[in-house]
């Protein structure tokens, strides 16, 4: 397209976006970047912040809670993740072709994807509850063991996982079910007719195919886990112990329960600081490679 | 003619075996929405008792909701917010989408991306200097910091998903306009906004639902005056204990949109969470 003269078109579309994105974005990045140079307590209204230099970066890379936290991150987005990906994929194969009641199908799967992740907790934290919830009571009535979910840090990481998954595993389904439908008939004909098996078509035409698709939900996915805290607040509240902490609920603590709002700015810009790297360098090249 | 036969009936098998999966996965999926919604229309002696299964439905953990603790101001200010946040992003973000859609210019990618990092940062590094500078300038706990703290995310997303819809337009058709002596404003007021109305349309809605769902900038920006459900819903179950069957009804409350929009979105619902990288049916 040659516009070259209408250059000021460009900025006529894009002041107004732009001018919010940098009252709203732009000024809010550097004032908790200067803060974090800071200690600054909320409990001091109105009093000025001291400048401690790099300090809270220095103590937060010695923090082991800091550490823990963003290794229960890592764990909770990158298994629920992966346990989305797996079941989405073997029901999206399965459930590629035509059946009645496809298009209702379609339409019910969504609805966990549109409700609000704190109803979702709370629902789940319900439900899982030893002597309130329906399933430990299902389970107890078949074996006569009660079920407790949350008191230790491994069942309680697994309930999570398994609640995220409720939550998303339909849009990892609806993403590679479109991904499946958009794929060429040609190469799936050809090995037919070449006599190759289901697992040889599955391996070597279906799989490599589908990769973009697959790699960018999993990389979106994996961005929106990262920064889980709905979930997190509702059902565990970080328990038992922090074993279920993560880097999103910690910060939160560290500000507005215990008011240390300059560390808390150097864990927050220290933690964005890692998910925009990751997006830079895997969700960007994801996203153009699956658009094509 | 054994061998279709053999067809027929393997068609059979697969057909059960689709249904059966089916079944059981709108089991899992519906089961806990179905048992919340049953437990509150449960009596209060029924609730904390999963084993009861006969009971006479009652309207008392509505009736507290709605007297005792008043949910509709909640849903009401959840509503302001999420339709002035999603109008608002797609009033701005429409243009822009469009310029990065239609112009080539320098850096235009990376300006692209630019703007989508502040979608995927996570909200709690905001949500600090959005509480300090407001708080400062007294703007906390008002209609006006959550409007423009939802903006943050929903203006990013709309702009990134409107500039894909934007594409699938043929510049053939506004290239014509220019050519007729149209301005770049007139053809992007008079023949780009109609032929993208649909898709602003299902941004919207999405945008809609991110900001009724979302839940860290309005624990931390509103309280008394101005309330996200959200932060009603969760209020029912703190460290104080839980008040459950009225729990159970604003729960049901607040997925109330998703059975109205899943209808809907569920055409866009693949692209839009995928950033317009997968396309749906």
């Amino acid at each position: 397209m040659i516009r070259d003269p209408r250059k000021k078109y460009i900025i006529f579309f894009l002041l107004p976006s732009m001018l919010i994105l940098c009252v709203v974005g732009l000024f809010p990045f550097f004032y908790v970047l200067i803060l974090s140079f800071h200690q600054y307590r909320l409990t001091w209204w109105g009093k000025p912040w001291i400048f401690v230099g790099l300090d809270n970066y220095r103590y937060i890379v010695d923090w082991d809670r800091y550490w823990k936290s963003a290794l229960n991150t890592i764990i909770f987005a990158v298994g629920s993740t992966t346990l989305e990906l797996l079941i989405g994929l073997a029901l999206a194969l399965f459930l590629s072709r035509e059946f009645r009641g496809r298009g209702i199908l379609r339409t019910l799967i969504i609805i966990p994807l549109l409700i609000p992740p704190v109803s979702i907790g709370l629902m789940w934290r319900f439900l899982l509850h030893p002597l309130l919830g329906l399933i430990p009571w299902i389970f107890k009535s078949f074996t006569g063991v009660t079920l407790s979910f949350f008191e230790t840090g491994s069942t309680a990481m697994l309930s999570l996982i398994l609640i995220d998954t409720w939550e998303w595993l339909p849009f990892m389904f609806l993403v590679l079910l479109a991904g499946l439908e958009s794929l060429p008939k040609e190469p799936f004909e050809a090995a037919y007719i070449d006599g190759a098996s289901r697992w040889q078509i599955f391996r070597h035409i279906t799989l490599p195919l589908l990769r973009p698709v697959m790699v960018v939900a999993f990389l979106l996915k994996l961005l929106i886990s990262l920064k889980v805290y709905d979930l997190i607040y509702t059902v565990t509240t970080g328990g038992p112990g922090h074993t279920t902490e993560t880097l999103s609920y910690l910060v939160y603590r560290e500000t507005f329960a215990y008011f240390w709002m300059g560390k808390g700015a150097a864990m927050a810009l220290l933690y964005e600081y890692m998910i925009i790297v990751f997006a830079v360098v895997f969700v960007r090249y994801a996203l153009l490679k699956a658009r094509g | 003619m054994s061998s279709r036969k053999n067809s027929h009936i393997g068609s059979k098998i697969v057909n059960l075996a689709i249904y059966i999966v089916l079944s059981l996965l709108l089991l899992i999926i519906f089961l806990p929405i179905v048992w919340i919604i049953i437990t509150s229309f449960k009596p209060e002696y029924v609730v904390r008792r999963p084993n009861v299964w006969m009971f006479t439905p009652t309207l008392e953990n509505y009736i507290y909701i709605t007297s005792i603790r008043p949910i509709w101001k909640p849903v009401l200010d959840t509503f302001i917010v999420a339709f002035s946040s999603s109008v608002l992003s797609l009033a701005l973000g429409t243009p822009a989408a469009y310029a990065l859609a239609r112009y080539r210019f320098r850096g235009r990618d990376d300006l692209a991306f630019w703007i989508l990092t502040f979608w995927m940062s996570p909200p709690v590094a905001f949500v600090i200097p959005f509480f300090l500078i407001f708080d400062r300038l007294g703007l906390l706990d008002t209609y006006f910091v959550l409007i423009l703290a939802h903006t943050l995310f929903n203006l990013p997303f709309v702009i990134w998903l409107m500039r894909e819809y934007i594409r699938d337009i043929p510049h053939e058709i506004e290239e014509s306009a220019l050519i007729d002596g149209y301005s770049d404003i007139q053809v992007f007021m008079k023949i780009t906004l109609p032929l993208v109305k649909p898709g602003m349309v299902a941004v919207g809605m999405l945008a809609f639902i991110f900001s009724w769902t979302e839940f860290l900038y309005s624990l931390i920006l509103t309280s008394i005056h101005v309330r996200h459900l959200t932060v009603e819903v969760s209020s029912y179950w703190t460290i104080a204990g839980v008040v459950l069957g009225p729990m159970t009804a604003a729960i049901t409350i607040s997925m109330i949109p998703a059975l109205f929009l899943a209808f809907f979105l569920q055409r866009h619902i693949v692209r839009g969470l995928t950033l317009g990288a997968v396309r749906g049916r």
